[in-house]
């Protein structure tokens, strides 16, 4: 039966212990129950496993995220110097096709295309009265311009 | 006991207070000290971290391009690198100077021993060796510098010396000119800074340039490397705005080639040409030789070969540097629009147009000249010293008379003379997007007397600029309108969207639109019959006017004739003047008929359509048939319907190959020579000389050779033509049948010379 002294103290947060006092039985000698001191250890162990276990995760996050952070910053720091090698890269290619454009243009030139035309081809250049002009009034016929009565 | 306390709780408190004095004291110092350094000196502060922790690289902005009128790029820029060498690195190393000389010598393709003297001042650590190096060149200096070679020090021990210690390369730019010599004088060039220096390139230098970026990043303290994961900022370039110009390409490769010819044939100082749309103002083309003319991508060499040759002939050194400098100032010099020159016959147009259209002149009113005419005690003569007889004003026009633009041209009077003068924009610059516009030189108004007016009545005695003149041709063949001249169309952003767009200016109406009819007929008439006939092109209604003016106080002419074509409804404006051709040196003998080759050019290109006369189709070309592998005598049959002449060579009996071969153009009876065997095909004839024989000696003296004429487009008519030019060099040895172009022209009723 559990007897509940209304004196004793009631500790906040620590579970109540229950005191059941067994009747006596005759001839029987009274024995002391030990307190249990393991106990209060016990809880002091765990609580101080857990504030263990409680910190060195904090450290390890912090060690990871530090890590990440580091690897991070390696990384962007290979990235901006593959950025400028390829920026770099760019601007070549943009120089040699600048270079190779205006080697090209110069070669079509209107008087290398004429001489090309004439001496390597045997061109000859167009005269203007072999080019037909035609009247065109949007439609499907087309009329001769010496035939539509011009001069 | 109790007082001990007291006096214990005394001084505790006392001790207390200290304390706190001590610390509040300390405080104030530190929030003082706080202030001070966060807002006294806060900000000068922060810029002295800023300039130790900061590195600004600024980022150059790509220089804009400038493209024709039809898109072709003209000039563009690039990102090259400039070379450099550290000398004092070459102390005590006398092997790897040699040894970088020796390579960038041959890299740069530049003098070994002139290097070496370069890279021989130990003093400097930054050598310029130079500048504007391509990429393939720096990809062999970096291969170079990545080599070493091996050197004892102080121990003894080897120790490699790499050759990027001594070679250093950095950022430059380039300016790519497509075509080097095209329109020289109006591109202009860059200088080693890449701003511009002359032509279009200083005067839209602000848009071309563009806004430079930056590069903002952190750097570390020792080797000051960037540490852009720290810091970085980028303001980006605003790349440069390209310009789409008026200039065609095709036109002014035309009037370049033509400009070229003139300047060799002529001997002269200096010729020029402007091309104009006759409505807009617009510039197709202008060129010059004997100055404006230079290599873009090399401003600072002497383009032209006959100044070049003179200057070498120069001994005195430093006589030779003046003239060199001058002789580089002279050929960036766009003569165009910046020199002036008297006009002479030319300027009758206008005193003319004046005249109309103050009704001071009817087109039936006649005068007779006699050769000359007196003017307030002076004698003024015509060049035909005869005298031209009775004549109106379109005669008189077409034979450049002096005495009849004098006499009438005094009805204008001073104030009227003047404000046509004025109207017509003599008297102010044209405004043309242009650097360095030249003015004319005119009388005072204010102090103005009749000779004055008699003398600029025909031309002479003042001077003005080749741009102003071609913009007045244009008003009296557009209706009567000034317009104000320009060479840039649009401008294009970096994403090639249109920012700007020209659009034509009227200045002014100057003449109505029936005096400028009038004026186009005569002038029409001027190139039909009169002075100009050497400008006539086939097919094309060219009207124009004649010029000769004399370079008063010398013994010097200038030669020059305007135009605009097709006469009816004008397209496109030209002028051409000559500063002091050699020989012969009138307008219409010799301006005139080179003029005529560039419009004839000019007019084929821009599709416009030709009329031609009866006569002119009579003697049109015709069209060979393909008579290879017919039997001889069908394929002379065949050839002799069609009205040709045919010569056999060889004793085949199939014709293996002919010439003019089938499907070409050959004058009507042209000859054809059929070939029946290939050794026949190895004969040759010599070219003759066909200069001073009229149409029909030249025609002949070609077909008994078995060779065929092909007239040049300039007139297929006038028996006064005589030839002047051919396509083929006397005594060359060209094949039977070939067709040789031959140019003629009248020297005959051309003179217009203002004496």
């Amino acid at each position: 039966m559990a007897v509940q002294s209304s004196n004793a103290a009631v500790r906040m947060g620590a579970p109540q212990r229950e005191t059941t006092v067994r009747p006596r039985r005759q001839n029987e000698k009274p024995h002391l129950v030990p307190r249990h001191h393991r106990t209060k250890r016990t809880r002091n162990a765990a609580a101080s496993a857990i504030r263990v276990t409680r910190i060195a995760l904090i450290c390890i996050t912090a060690f990871v995220m530090l890590s990440l952070l580091i690897y991070q910053r390696a990384q962007l720091a290979m990235l901006d110097v593959e950025s400028v090698r390829v920026q770099e890269q760019l601007t070549k290619s943009k120089s040699e096709t600048v270079r190779l454009e205006s080697i090209f243009n110069s070669k079509v030139s209107v008087e290398n295309v004429e001489e090309y035309a004439k001496n390597k081809l045997g061109m000859v250049k167009r005269s203007s009265y072999q080019v037909r002009f035609f009247l065109n009034d949007n439609s499907d016929q087309v009329v001769l311009a010496d035939k539509a009565g011009k001069p | 006991m109790a007082a001990l306390k007291t006096s214990r709780q005394k001084l505790m408190q006392r001790a207390k207070f200290v304390r706190i004095m001590i610390c509040a004291v300390g405080l104030t110092a530190c929030l003082i000290a706080l202030v001070y350094v966060q807002l006294v000196k806060g900000s000068e502060y922060r810029e002295k971290a800023a300039q130790n922790q900061l590195r600004d690289t600024v980022v150059s902005a790509e220089r804009g391009m400038i493209y024709d009128a039809n898109g072709m790029p003209l000039a563009e820029s690039s990102n090259v690198k400039k070379v450099y060498v550290d000398g004092a690195a070459f102390r005590g190393q006398e092997e790897a100077r040699e040894a970088v000389a020796s390579t960038l010598a041959k890299v740069l393709e530049m003098d070994e021993k002139e290097l070496m003297n370069k890279i021989s001042n130990t003093d400097s650590r930054y050598i310029l060796i130079k500048r504007r190096v391509e990429n393939a060149q720096i990809q062999k200096i970096l291969d170079f510098t990545g080599t070493y070679y091996e050197r004892p020090d102080a121990n003894g021990r080897l120790r490699k010396i790499y050759y990027s210690e001594f070679i250093g390369t950095e950022p430059d730019v380039k300016r790519y000119y497509s075509k080097p010599y095209l329109a020289s004088g109006i591109l202009g060039f860059t200088g080693d800074d890449g701003d511009g220096q002359e032509g279009l390139e200083v005067k839209y230098d602000s848009v071309l340039a563009g806004v430079p970026g930056r590069i903002i990043t952190a750097k570390t303290g020792t080797y000051a490397a960037n540490m852009p994961i720290e810091y970085k900022n980028v303001y980006d370039p605003q790349q440069g705005n390209s310009l789409v110009l008026t200039i065609d390409e095709y036109i002014q490769s035309y009037l370049e080639n033509a400009l070229q010819s003139a300047y060799e044939d002529t001997q002269c100082d200096s010729v020029l040409s402007i091309v104009m749309d006759v409505k807009t103002g617009a510039v197709l083309g202008m060129g010059s030789r004997g100055a404006g003319y230079y290599d873009l991508s090399d401003p600072y060499k002497i383009a032209d070969e006959r100044i070049s040759l003179a200057l070498d002939e120069i001994e005195d050194e430093e006589e030779q540097r003046q003239a060199r400098r001058a002789a580089r100032i002279r050929q960036w010099r766009n003569i165009c629009i910046s020199d002036s020159y008297e006009p002479g016959s030319v300027f009758k147009v206008f005193t003319g147009s004046a005249l109309l259209e103050e009704g001071l002149v009817t087109m039936d009113e006649t005068y007779t000249c006699v050769g000359s005419v007196q003017i307030a005690g002076s004698l003024y003569n015509c060049h035909r010293h005869s005298g031209h007889g009775t004549q109106d004003i379109t005669h008189a026009l077409m034979n450049s008379c002096n005495p009849f633009f004098i006499t009438r041209g005094l009805r204008l009077g001073i104030s009227g003379f003047n404000k046509y003068v004025e109207a017509f924009g003599f008297l102010e610059r044209t405004g043309i997007d242009l650097p360095g516009e030249g003015n004319s030189v005119y009388f005072d108004t204010s102090k103005m007397i009749q000779a004055n007016v008699a003398s600029a009545a025909f031309g002479q005695s003042f001077q003005v600029t080749p741009i102003q003149m071609i913009t007045a041709i244009s008003c009296v063949a557009n209706g009567g309108k000034l317009m104000k001249p320009y060479v840039v169309a649009r401008q294009l952003d970096a994403d090639g969207n249109v920012i700007a767009e020209t659009q034509p200016t009227v200045k002014r109406q100057v003449i109505s639109a029936e005096t400028s009819r009038k004026m186009r007929d005569m002038m029409e008439a001027v190139v039909r019959e009169g002075t100009g006939k050497n400008a006539y092109v086939t097919g094309y209604r060219v009207a124009g006017k004649t010029g000769t003016s004399e370079n008063l106080g010398t013994s010097k002419y200038w030669a020059s004739f305007a135009c605009f074509a097709p006469a009816n409804d004008p397209q496109v404006a030209m002028i051409l003047v000559i500063d002091n051709p050699q020989g012969a040196h009138g307008g219409g003998a010799v301006a005139a008929p080179i003029a005529s080759g560039i419009l004839e050019n000019v007019l084929q290109y821009l599709n416009v359509e030709p009329q031609y006369t009866q006569q002119e189709l009579e003697k049109m070309e015709v069209v060979t048939k393909n008579v290879v592998g017919m039997p001889v005598g069908e394929a002379r049959q065949t050839l002799q319907a069609d009205g040709f002449t045919v010569k056999v060579k060889g004793d085949g009996e199939e014709v293996i190959s002919q010439i003019p071969s089938g499907g070409q153009s050959v004058p009507q009876k042209g000859a054809i020579i059929l070939y029946t065997s290939e050794e026949a095909k190895a004969d040759m004839q010599e070219m003759p000389d066909l200069t001073g024989l009229t149409m029909n000696e030249a025609t002949n003296a070609l077909l008994s050779l078995g060779l065929n004429i092909k007239i040049a487009g300039n007139s297929l008519m006038g028996s006064e033509l005589k030839a002047y030019s051919q396509s083929v060099e006397p005594g060359e040895q060209i094949p039977f049948g070939t067709t040789v172009t031959v140019h003629f022209k009248s020297y005959y009723g051309v003179t217009d010379g203002a004496e």
